[in-house]
């Protein structure tokens, strides 16, 4: 009896738990019309039962590309002018909002990327919600594209803004850098498009119906905070497994040289991260080649778009750095999602960490971007002299349209952001380091976690030291720069020697760091700095004078401005200056020639 | 072919000029790079992080460096460029001389004092066809860049090597369309030389008559003539860098100095070859002031 009673509650767990019964179903129906380059369709969403709701808001991701004045377009200057000149700008138009088939669309208001229904009277708990749309989409852009025959749908139809605890929605503003923000939802959807194009989904769709030139999809795909798709009447698709997943490659027929290479890539990322984080937990990933596409790639749940190689990149690993980069998100975005406007560096600065651990580990520390007749560059090397880019140091938890610019942003979110999140990686040390990451992962699964959820649990794994590193590392601008200043030795007997070594910060130092001395004998000494000042004086008596001294020999603080002042030896050498300098000079001399041919 | 070979022997004849043209750029250039060397120096001397510099090109201590020295680097280039306007204007001064030997062909008959007169002589005139080069240098790279933006749009859909083929096929282009503006001034100086006392324009008729019909001949005798000098410099790019990373060291720092000189000796040997060309081909159409002396032949009955 016992244990009928046990299998039932368990058949009734199983039931009721379940990503379709966790997540809200958003229904979406909808057609492409390749002439005039628009989407019709409705949205159907039912509003939850708690908290309560007086109104309802949706996001209409499009009209960001719809005037001028869109503050999206401000950091984006040449496809604004590319809208002025061909007068292609794209937008979200709202035809009518149904409340439980009532029409109340006199009740929608909109303003910029943002759409309002206030009720009438009494709460929307419950209550379905249809919207019909039109989406214009834009001459070119950059997450909703129309590219000759290939398209790149983002943000195509409306989605409900996120509600918050007190029954307020959350519609983000879409400024400069912003990507989509979104909650997450188990997606129904209908697509009819030409039966000529190609559909690169997240998921394989099913065919309902081919009639005369139309085919239409169905897609079922969640749980998820957006749903995108690329089109194109020349795709071709290539299909591998790894692990469980099923891995598909939309190519055109030009691109078949680069597949190998993204396998490549798409499997060590894979590899990597189900070993280090957590599994993937779609049964499907897509990768699309696309023509146009913002900044080689773009990253949505369960897909990723990239652009074609082309010279450049292939003699490089830069496009494996890119796959790489792109997939690591399907975890650092995807699973766990992000406010991606309010803290961007909570996905790219993480993704770029992992895509610099993932390159280091399969390509090695030195080569693992360029290896090019004997010329050798790392991606740490990239994501180092990045960080000089920028003019200003801006802190890394700051939203993306309070950065002041490009180089700013991409700076510090993008390649110091890598840094500074390997810094507190590696201030957890390996273990820790494993359970945290773990632990994010399995907390956060399909979940929109803040700066106080990865601060908290860096507390919880690390303790109070690392929590309060972590936080002077990303709430303060991170301008750490570690220096052994000088270095004297003195002979104070037969058999004694005095050495005074300066030490030298600037910035915040989060915690202690290591420093060593390397006498002329060969012994080594270990020390700790804990630092009360920025220039410290330590005076050693010693068997031997010291020949070498160095700061953070582990290289810890990775984000460490210079590491050239981190070491400092008794004796001058002035080969590698001069080895530069004859370079230089040989450059100088190639110059001349061309400039007064001889 | 044979002609230009031929000019091989010439070239040794006329040694000690090549020595002297390249010392002078060398010397140049060592004293460009000199700012260099203190300021790398001195973040470099006692960094135990740059001493992988001593065993290759370690780009981890050269984006340091530029870290460090980020703000030095823009009056460093200026340097640079300040020195290279010099350079162009000192070689406007000696084209005088070099153009008189080359298009004369008396290698060993003229000395210095007849090389120097021709060079303050020639002067004025050499500026002048290098300003115009400047003007049709600034009208042809962008023409050039819009021609080979023309036809990227037939390798719009390339990926992979053929994309990377296709890229070295542009550059190529844009380069030819340089080297053909290069082979005219050079063809100018020619006739400015071999026709001193002719007016600026007609010195410019002159030269553009000689170089349209031969263009395609003097292209093809310019490539000849830079192959084994990008050969040598292929090998001494090998060579430097297995010296470096085998010997490391002082010893292997010397042998990549010497070998980036002998690079850069065989770069102004390349030009000089090519030019002992030209010059004996214009001569031969356009001899101007250098008419063989007249034989007179006496003829008895």
């Amino acid at each position: 009896m016992l244990s009928k009673i046990a299998y039932y509650i368990i058949v009734l767990l199983i039931l009721v738990s379940g990503d379709a019964a966790a997540y809200d179903t958003l229904k979406v129906e909808a057609s492409l019309d390749t002439l005039k380059k628009q989407i019709h369709g409705s949205v159907e969403y039912i509003l939850p039962a708690a908290p309560e709701v007086t109104t309802f808001e949706f996001q209409m991701f499009p009209s960001v590309y719809s005037s001028e004045s869109s503050p999206y377009l401000k950091a984006m200057p040449g496809l604004l002018r590319r809208y002025k000149e061909t007068n292609t700008w794209g937008e979200m138009i709202i035809d009518s909002v149904l409340l439980d088939r009532e029409n109340v669309t006199v009740d929608v208001s909109t303003d910029y990327t943002r759409g309002i229904l206030t009720a009438s009277s009494g709460n929307l708990n419950g209550k379905n919600i249809k919207i019909f749309f039109k989406t214009v989409i834009p001459g070119s852009g950059n997450r909703l594209v129309c590219f000759g025959n290939d398209y790149t749908l983002d943000g195509w139809f409306p989605v409900p803004a996120i509600p918050e605890s007190d029954g307020r929605w959350y519609s983000p503003t879409y400024g400069p850098f912003a990507e989509l923000v979104g909650d997450y939802f188990h997606y129904k959807i209908s697509l009819i498009v030409p039966g000529n194009l190609k559909i690169a989904a997240p998921v394989p769709p099913s065919v309902v119906s081919d009639r005369d030139t139309l085919t239409e999809y169905d897609f079922s795909f969640g749980p998820a905070h957006d749903f995108a798709v690329a089109l194109s009447p020349d795709y071709l698709v290539d299909t591998f497994l790894v692990g469980e997943t099923t891995v598909r490659v939309f190519y055109r027929n030009f691109e078949q040289p680069v597949l190998s290479r993204i396998r490549d890539a798409v499997e060590r990322t894979f590899a990597y991260m189900e070993a280090s984080i957590g599994e993937y937990h779609y049964e499907h990933f897509t990768l699309a080649l696309v023509s146009a596409s913002h900044a080689g790639g773009i990253e949505f749940p369960g897909l990723v778009a990239l652009h074609s190689p082309r010279g450049g990149m292939l003699m490089t690993r830069l496009y494996e750095s890119l796959v790489t980069h792109e997939t690591v998100h399907q975890w650092f975005y995807g699973m766990i999602g992000s406010d991606q406007i309010e803290n961007p560096w909570m996905d790219e600065s993480i993704a770029s960490f992992f895509t610099l651990k993932i390159i280091e580990r399969n390509w090695g520390e030195r080569a693992n971007l360029i290896d090019l007749a004997g010329f050798v560059a790392s991606q740490r090397d990239m994501f180092r002299s990045g960080t000089r880019v920028s003019p200003g140091v801006c802190q890394l938890n700051m939203p993306t349209y309070a950065f002041p610019g490009d180089d700013e942003y991409f700076a510090t979110i993008y390649t110091k952001g890598a840094l500074i999140v390997e810094t507190f990686d590696n201030l957890l040390g390996d273990s820790l380091s494993d359970v945290f990451w773990r632990h994010y992962f399995e907390e956060n699964l399909f979940a929109r976690p803040g700066p106080g959820e990865f601060i908290g649990l860096a507390g919880r794994v690390g303790g109070e030291k690392i929590q309060n590193a972590l936080n002077a590392l990303i709430n303060e601008p991170v301008e750490l720069d570690l220096a052994v200043s000088s270095l004297e030795n003195r002979k104070i007997d037969s058999v004694t020697y005095e050495a005074d070594v300066l030490l030298w910060k600037k910035g915040a130092l989060p915690g202690s760091v290591d420093y060593r001395l390397v006498l002329h004998n060969g012994d080594t000494l270990e020390f700790v700095w804990r630092s009360q000042h920025d220039t410290e004086k330590m005076t050693f008596s010693l068997a031997a004078p010291v020949s070498k001294v160095i700061i953070d020999p582990n290289n810890r603080f990775t984000v460490d401005a210079n590491l050239l002042n981190n070491s400092l030896s008794a004796d001058g050498d002035s080969r590698p200056a001069l080895r530069v300098s004859s370079g230089i000079m040989f450059l100088i001399e190639s110059f001349l020639s061309f400039m007064g041919g001889m | 072919m044979r002609p230009i070979f031929n000019q091989i022997s010439s070239l040794v004849e006329i040694r000690r000029l090549w020595l002297y043209l390249y010392l002078f750029k060398a010397t140049l250039s060592a004293l460009l790079a000199l700012p260099f060397f203190v300021t790398c120096d001195l973040a470099l001397s006692r960094s135990l992080f740059s001493k992988s510099l001593l065993g290759g090109w370690d780009v981890s201590v050269l984006t340091e460096l530029y870290s460090r020295q980020s703000a030095a680097l823009s009056p460093l280039i200026m340097i640079i460029i300040a020195g290279a306007v010099m350079f162009v204007i000192m070689m406007q001064f000696l084209n005088g001389g070099l153009y008189y030997i080359l298009v004369s062909r008396k290698f060993t008959q003229a000395g210095w004092r007849d090389f120097f007169s021709e060079c303050g002589a020639r002067f004025g005139t050499h500026v002048k066809i290098t300003l115009l080069m400047m003007v049709v240098y600034s009208l042809l790279i962008p023409a050039g860049m819009f021609f080979v933006n023309v036809i990227s749009f037939a390798g719009g859909h390339l990926v992979g090597t053929p994309a990377l083929i296709f890229s070295l096929f542009k550059l190529a282009i844009l380069l030819l369309i340089l080297l053909a503006a290069s082979i005219f001034s050079d063809s100018v100086r020619a006739a400015s030389t071999a026709f001193p006392d002719k007016g600026f324009r007609e010195i410019l008729k002159i030269g553009s008559d000689y170089f349209k019909p031969r263009l395609l001949k003097l292209l093809r005798v310019f490539i000849i003539t830079y192959i084994p000098f990008l050969l040598i410099w292929l090998l001494v790019e090998w060579l430097a860098l297995q010296s470096v990373g085998d010997l490391g060291g002082t010893s292997g720092l010397f042998i990549e100095f010497v070998l980036f000189q002998i690079a850069a000796l065989s770069r102004t040997g390349q030009k000089l070859w090519y030019l002992l060309f030209l010059g004996r081909d214009f001569r031969s159409v356009n001899p101007g002031r250098f008419v063989p002396e007249q034989v007179e032949m006496s003829l008895e009955s």
